[in-house]
């Protein structure tokens, strides 16, 4: 422990915050995370179904979908960030805070892990789709039972690397007062001089990655025959 | 049973309009094994995907059983389809299920209980002969394996119609064998209809009661096996024919002048071909004698269509002119067809 303190002088003083930013980046991440896993399933999968020869297809959907992905993903996190505040005072009722970062981050990471899912759900060989429309399967039994089912090493790659920029645009609210990760290293590493605290942040975000990479591997692994 | 009726379906893409099928009628008897044959882009899998509207016609009708199935709403077509099993050239397998699941995933909508599912799976991987293969994955498994899984999955839901489109074309010819043996014995012992969509002459050849020919969108020949190959009338069944037996080397012989084609003044070179079985080569030496002239074989071969062989003889004779021809009417008259290609 001792050789610890002595590389990163500050951290005894400062566990007790780092503790409670490192615990506020998991709810951000958590909550933000599952939120828009599920948007990017429904999203991702509703593209796949209403394109061109789709077994739902509606081009008008596909269309408004496909260019408010387009354009969501072309602002930057840092303007969503301030574009979404009265959205995120209306949904969660502030723009502060770890909650005030909820509607950012989802509407910063669900375009993103949408056509993610999209690209892994086309994945699926369409023979499959053809096989089950022959058994005489309805597209929401397709949707679940071979779409999505058969593209789990995909969908959990995906997400892993979602979840891993999601770590990352955490850091960046946190850069505006949402807390965090990111916050603790901008008010100790950045405002304060006490760069061991920099480096304390790196590695922590490095851990939570990890972590993230192990059980998305694991998964694939489990899931791919 | 399944009745199509002027059955059109056209693709419209940018490159221009593709007539895939054109105007097809079309009856298959309940119980029989009957074949589409053509070459690749005949409009095959187009016509067998319009039977369970995976691809909905144009225009025309698709009766099943005397129902205009053409006319169902979403939820009755899937209930049809249940009833209708189809298999694919690429097996189709799920690959995150096991065999046993695979089947399974068939009964879903079956309304059977867990214990009566198991049953069933179990009988089906019985009836492919795969029951040691429960647990696999499909990629475990070789390709014969897997249309067998997919056979045992079309039949889930006691189908009274099979469909399959190319079902032995990735398939190397012992295991094609294999499974068209399978399908004939699932034919015999449930009474399915089997409808086989082929550009392979030897399955057509090997199980099928009555063949299709189709050629760019149309079906051009159509009859029971042995007469449609044993008198085609269309240049894409004799096509069909030259690529299935060694014989359609003879052709090729000829128009490559080869020597053992090349034939002396006075010489002429006939193709016969015989479905009767008590057809015998002494035809052969009953002409040379009795119309004095010389009959050499160069060319032989049977093929069995069903359970009816057809024989292909190719003779060069030699001798008057007068002579053969008489030789030749002789030959007619005995119910052989003869054909002079060169
Ligand atoms: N979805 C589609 N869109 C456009 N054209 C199509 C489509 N499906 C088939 N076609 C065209 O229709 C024609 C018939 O195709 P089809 O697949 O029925 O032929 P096939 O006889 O089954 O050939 P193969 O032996 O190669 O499988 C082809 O010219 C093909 O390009
Ligand atoms: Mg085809």
């Amino acid at each position: 422990m001792g050789i610890i303190y002595q590389i990163f002088p500050n951290l005894e003083k400062l566990a007790p915050e780092l503790i409670k930013c490192t615990g506020q980046t998991v709810q951000m991440v958590a909550v933000s995370g599952i939120i828009s896993f599920f948007f990017g399933l429904f999203f991702g999968s509703l593209l796949i179904v209403t394109r061109k020869g789709g077994i739902l297809e509606c081009l008008p959907v596909y269309n408004i979908i496909d260019k408010a992905i387009d354009i969501l993903r072309s602002i930057p996190f840092l303007i969503l960030l301030f574009l979404l505040i009265p959205l995120s005072r209306t949904i969660v009722g502030t723009s502060l805070g770890v909650e005030g970062a909820y509607v950012p981050l989802i509407f910063g990471t669900v375009p993103f892990f949408s056509r993610q899912i999209e690209t892994a759900i086309a994945e699926v060989d369409p023979g499959l789709i053809e096989a089950s429309e022959a058994m005489g399967f309805s597209p929401i039994e397709i949707i679940f039972s071979v779409y999505l089912r058969e593209s789990i090493p995909g969908i959990a790659r995906v997400s892993m690397i979602t979840l891993i920029s999601l770590i990352g645009l955490t850091t960046m609210a946190g850069a505006v007062g949402a807390g965090g990760v990111g916050d603790f290293a901008i008010r100790y590493g950045y405002q304060l001089h006490q760069r061991d605290t920099i480096w304390i942040s790196v590695i922590i975000t490095l851990i939570m990655v990890s972590i993230v990479q192990l059980v998305g591997n694991f998964i694939i692994k489990k899931t791919k025959h | 049973m399944i009745e199509l009726k002027n059955v059109t379906k056209t693709f419209n893409s940018a490159a221009g309009n593709v007539h895939a099928v054109q105007n097809v009628s079309l009856k298959i008897e309940e119980g029989e094994i009957f074949g589409i044959i053509g070459f690749s882009g005949a409009g095959k899998s187009t016509l067998v995907r319009c039977i369970n509207l995976l691809e909905k016609p144009d225009s025309g009708e698709v009766l099943i059983d005397g129902n205009d199935i053409v006319k169902l709403s979403e939820k009755e077509l899937r209930n049809v389809r249940r009833k209708m099993g189809m298999i694919f050239q690429h097996f189709n397998l799920m690959p995150s299920r096991t065999v046993y699941n695979n089947v399974g995933f068939a009964l879903r909508k079956s309304g059977l209980s867990k214990e009566e599912k198991d049953k069933k799976i179990r009988s089906l991987l019985e009836l492919v002969d795969l029951s040691d293969k429960t647990d696999s994955y499909p990629s475990q498994l070789s390709g014969g394996q897997k249309q067998r899984v997919a056979i045992a999955r079309a039949l889930a839901n006691d189908p009274k119609i099979l469909l399959c489109d190319e079902a032995t074309s990735a398939l190397d010819p012992q295991t094609t064998r294999s499974i068209l043996k399978l399908l004939e014995s699932v034919n015999k012992k449930l009474g399915i209809t089997i409808v086989i969509i082929t550009h392979q002459m030897e399955v057509v050849k090997d199980i099928c009661d009555r063949v299709a020919v189709m050629e760019n969108g149309s079906v051009v020949e159509e009859g029971r096996t042995a007469d449609v190959f044993s008198h085609p009338k269309m240049p894409v069944t004799k096509s069909f024919i030259e690529t299935a037996g060694n014989i359609g080397k003879i052709y090729e012989l000829i128009k490559e002048d080869s020597p053992l084609t090349s034939l002396k003044p006075g010489e002429k070179m006939y193709m016969l071909t015989y479905t009767s079985v008590n057809t015998k080569d002494a035809i052969i030496s009953y002409v040379s004698r009795t119309y004095n002239v010389n009959a050499s074989i160069i060319f032989g071969n049977v093929e069995v269509l069903k359970d009816i062989p057809l024989g292909k003889l190719v003779v060069v004779f030699s001798g008057d002119k007068k002579d053969i021809d008489a030789a030749v009417q002789y030959i007619e008259s005995v119910g052989i067809d003869t054909e002079e290609i060169k």
